[in-house]
């Protein structure tokens, strides 16, 4: 469509639509032979059927990146209309609110903001949930695989209702698709093109001061074949909507918006900051239980990699675990990793391997050094040459000498 | 009276003299070297070695620090000692201890590659040779920033400067026009729902977090009565105007915002020649990610 944009940009568009909404379409292909104008007779047309799928009434949590006010939020969200993005940039348009509209005209889903009292989300069989009118131009519009289980949201009041569900006009200005390049976020490098469509909400999750909690439901409902909630008779109950995602979240007058939060974090160097004085030491070492090999417990001081407050080297006394601590956790970590173990063991081997070969041509190469060294690595033992002195060590072959065994007093 | 075999003593003695005189210079197995690479930006260490204490991580804060090169040399020599503790192996871990911190230390950059799946650890070992050693420096932050905004961006420069960094400035062009004011990122992960461990290749003067960019908000200021909006110009810079939010009549105290109404009223304002549509209504309600900036 277009190129990306920057890193850190975004580019807007007005809808991405597809160009075949979901349903079952039917292809037909003819031939039509000419003999000099004249019609000869051809093969019959060709039917075959395919099917464009679409979520329809519910949505796998995959197909969302993002909600804003994040889910279970609580935070000074009055000013912002809450909204949900998805992956897919055509999952908006590719169902229709109504069959005289063109396909892909008007978004099939709207994102309703509902304090939690003002409506009730139910679960249960389509057929029952829905009244069989609606059921009924579901049907005309896609055909209905069994009675699948849904939810609904259902508004108890329905001067609410009116108040807060967009106008037909509206459906189309709450939904937009947004490029972004996603190279230095952590979605980076995962198998994602930077497209979203974005859904917004018509209403802002005000606080109500009088109430003691503000809590938010923000519903993104699915509005096809609904041309129905716009011609309510005023008596009526307000229509169930089928409810594709929620999530709940608290608006406050407090701070918590991602600004806020920002501002006031405390920062230092690690082992620094008002709550730690005394707790490490001036090497930046903390004092730790430990048990020693004898089961007695003592104190004992450790530092981690982490290099705050004090740059000092650690020193390597008895009290001071924390190289010991490394070396430990590394093995323990070099041995928790199959591969790394097998190809470790390995490398020591092949090192085995060589050092028995360089001896073995060591001697082929001069009996003399070999007995010097015989003779040196006896001494390294402890051993007596006296005692070996009667062995005809001149004749010996390192595939030999691990079968000799001497008997006396040998150190 | 004891029995010996003196024949296995003595080939014993012997390799371990050789070992001993002439340690092994065979080169460690790549798929070693690059898993103590991951070690040393501290992959799969649990997080009680790094952080021991609470109190040093508290809610709402973010710690700074360097990588303690010794204590990682420890931790190489251990895992290097992991297949055996017979002494010919000891001998041969220590030798290879030194170059295999060397090597591990150039793979800092293929690591985070790696993760991501831009390369394969075959290919990273083999290619990051002539990587200059440097400082690992880095950041624990411990925040609902974290958990409640996960995929949040990070950037980080060498200098304070802000006429060198102005306070809006692009970080993607800056990065073209001035690389050595960029400071690579090594790792960023989240350890725990709300903690996210990140490391720098090198100390940063100054970074800055920002709102993810998929997550922007759209929103108002409020005003005593009722809400406003500071319009923007066609590319997207803000000018000096605002209009009053129109709410829909009779539920205004549900904030419901007269969408129509409000995409008019822009309309007399910055007419764009058609009817505004949904991205040219977004442009307007979009509020600018918020962007910290932090100095160390």
């Amino acid at each position: 469509m277009s190129n990306p944009p920057k890193i850190g940009g975004m580019k807007l568009h007005d809808a991405v639509t597809p160009d075949l909404v979901a349903g079952l379409y039917r292809v037909t292909s003819g031939l039509g032979i000419l003999d000099n104008g004249s019609a000869l007779s051809a093969p019959a047309d060709q039917h075959s059927h395919f099917k464009v799928y679409a979520p329809r009434f519910m949505l796998d949590p995959n197909e969302i990146t993002d909600c804003f006010p994040p889910p279970g939020a609580k935070g000074a969200f009055g000013e912002r209309l809450p909204h949900i993005s998805l992956g897919r940039r055509t999952l908006p348009w590719e169902r229709r609110i109504s069959e005289n509209d063109a396909s892909g005209e008007k978004p099939w889903m709207a994102l309703l903001l509902l304090r939690e009292d003002e409506a009730d989300i139910e679960s249960g069989p389509l057929t029952q949930k829905l009244p069989a009118s609606i059921v009924a131009k579901l049907q005309n519009m896609n055909p209905i695989d069994g009675d699948p289980t849904i939810s609904v949201l259902k508004v108890r009041e329905l001067t609410t209702f009116r108040q807060i569900i967009p106008r037909r006009r509206e459906i189309s200005l709450l939904a937009h698709v947004r490029q972004v390049n996603l190279a230095d976020t952590m979605l980076a490098g995962k198998d994602d093109d930077g497209w979203f469509s974005v859904l917004s909400s018509n209403r802002l999750p005000v606080v109500n001061l009088l109430e003691e909690e503000n809590n938010y439901m923000a519903c993104l409902v699915s509005l096809e074949a609904r041309d129905d909630i716009w011609n309510i008779p005023d008596r009526g109950q307000p229509p169930a909507l089928i409810l594709l995602h929620s999530w709940r979240f608290a608006s406050t007058g407090a701070s918590g918006t991602f600004e806020q939060l920002a501002a006031n974090l405390d920062l230092a160097p690690f082992g620094g900051g008002a709550a730690v004085t005394g707790l490490l030491d001036k090497r930046g070492r903390l004092e730790v239980e430990h048990t020693q090999h004898s089961g007695e417990k003592n104190s004992a001081k450790y530092r981690g990699p982490l290099i705050g407050v004090s740059a000092e080297a650690a020193e390597d006394s008895s009290e001071d675990i924390s190289h010991a601590a490394a070396y430990e956790l590394g093995r323990l970590l070099g041995i928790a990793d199959g591969r790394f173990l097998r190809e470790l063991v390995d490398w020591h081997r092949k090192a085995e391997a060589d050092i028995r070969a360089s001896l073995e041509a060591d001697e082929l190469a001069s009996r003399v050094s070999f007995v010097d060294g015989l003779e040196s690595t006896l001494t390294v033992l402890g051993i007596q040459n006296s005692l070996i002195s009667n062995l005809n060590v001149t004749n010996l072959k390192i595939a030999d000498i691990g079968r000799i065994t001497l008997e006396g007093d040998i150190p | 009276m004891s029995k010996l075999n003196l024949g296995a003593r003595l080939l014993q003695a012997r390799m371990q003299l050789a070992v001993d005189t002439a340690p092994d210079t065979r080169p460690l197995p790549d798929y070693v070297t690059f898993q103590l690479a991951r070690l040393r930006l501290l992959h799969d260490l649990p997080f009680r070695y790094l952080v021991p204490d609470a109190r040093l991580l508290p809610d709402e804060s973010a710690r700074f620090f360097t990588l303690d090169e010794a204590w990682l040399a420890k931790l190489v020599t251990g895992a290097l000692s992991a297949a055996g503790s017979g002494s010919r192996e000891m001998v041969r871990a220590k030798a290879a201890a030194g170059e295999a911190t060397e090597r591990s230390a150039q793979l800092r950059y293929s690591v985070r590659k790696v993760s991501l799946g831009r390369t394969k650890f075959e290919l990273a070992v083999g290619a990051d040779k002539d990587v200059a050693p440097g400082t690992v420096s880095g950041m624990l932050l411990r925040s609902r920033l974290v958990s409640q905004w996960p995929n949040f961006s990070l950037r980080a420069w060498t200098t304070t400067d802000k006429r060198t960094i102005p306070d809006g400035v692009d970080p993607a062009e800056l990065e073209e026009k001035r690389p050595e004011l960029v400071v690579p990122i090594l790792r960023m992960e989240r350890l725990a729902p709300s903690v996210m461990l990140v490391l720098f290749d090198g100390v940063p003067r100054m970074f800055w977090l920002e709102e993810p960019h998929g997550a922007v908000q759209f929103g108002f200021t409020k005003k005593r009565n009722g809400f406003e909006l500071e319009l923007r110009d066609e590319q997207g810079r803000e000018t000096a105007t605002n209009i009053d939010v129109p709410m829909r009549l009779g539920a205004q105290l549900k904030g419901v915002v007269d969408v129509n109404g409000l995409a008019m009223k822009i309309d007399q304002e910055r007419p764009l020649g058609v009817k505004r549509g949904s991205a040219g209504l977004a442009m307007q309600l979009l509020r600018a990610p918020a962007r910290q900036r932090f100095e160390n």
